[in-house]
């Protein structure tokens, strides 16, 4: 038996565990590191079905390298973020970020 | 249930704990350090699916995202003396370390995968307008950054 079934599980879970996080913290940041979670899931289920398949294509790398570009943008997004949040001497808490505007 | 299975179902509980401790966690460097495993543990998985190319691009990938959550974690943490890490922590870390090369090479015997280099080879030949829109998607994030931090940057000469 080939371990393709658990691995679509694993990601699976580890999606559900990213959106828990997501839902469930305030800290701006934490969210931040679950929603790379659920990217890093997201690619377990691309590498998966691209294994899976005979003759895959280009797709599977090109779904991969797009959810690659999306975490690297979200790590600019953050570092700004977080000098912009300490600069104005914000809080972290994400129900206290109530302007969208300094 | 043969050795692929155990070492797949060993990985993935690691993954799965780490995962869940990212955020369960009171401290902003364990969390980060939670995700770090939770990653080699994801590139691990590529590797016993014989995705060895793929885990070591993941590894890169994420390696840089994290270091930059790293180095907020240590900006952000009040008190400096609580930012390394457990011994057992850092223990783990090397251990999931050397546990992706070993299974990435035992892996790579295992199955017969589709192989990512000659997908990647007709990707780059022939998906010009997705690559276009990702490398434009990197540089509005980092144009929109400075532009978001623009009172903010001091030039020391």
């Amino acid at each position: 038996m080939t371990i393709l079934p658990y691995a679509i599980g694993l990601g699976a879970v580890l999606f559900a565990i990213g959106l828990a996080g997501v839902s469930s913290d305030r800290h701006f940041i934490v969210i931040m590191l679950a929603i790379e979670l659920m990217l890093a899931a997201s690619t377990i289920l691309i590498v998966s079905f691209f294994s899976s398949s005979s003759s895959p294509g280009s797709i599977g790398v090109m779904a991969l390298l797009s959810i690659w570009a999306v975490a690297a943008t979200e790590v600019i997004t953050v570092i700004s973020f977080y000098v912009y949040i300490k600069a104005n001497g914000a809080s972290f808490d994400v129900t206290k970020l109530n302007r969208l505007k300094w | 249930m043969n050795d692929a299975n155990l070492v797949f179902f060993a990985i993935a509980a690691f993954t799965i704990v780490s995962a869940a401790w990212v955020f369960l966690s009171r401290k902003l460097m364990h969390s980060v350090m939670a995700l770090t495993v939770a990653f080699t543990g994801s590139a691990s998985v590529f590797a016993l699916l014989g995705q060895s190319e793929m885990a070591l691009l993941q590894l890169f990938v994420f390696v840089g995202g994290l270091s930059t959550y790293l180095m907020v974690a240590v900006a952000a943490e009040e008190s400096k003396k609580e930012i390394m890490l457990p011994r057992f922590a850092a223990m783990a870390l090397a251990a999931s370390a050397i546990f992706i090369i070993l299974a990435a090479s035992w892996g790579a015997g295992q199955q017969q995968a589709p192989s990512f280099a000659s997908a990647a080879a007709s990707a780059f030949s022939s998906d010009y307008p997705l690559l276009t829109i990702m490398a434009l998607t990197l540089f509005s994030a980092a144009i929109g950054s400075i532009l978001v931090l623009r009172k903010h940057i001091r030039l020391v000469v």
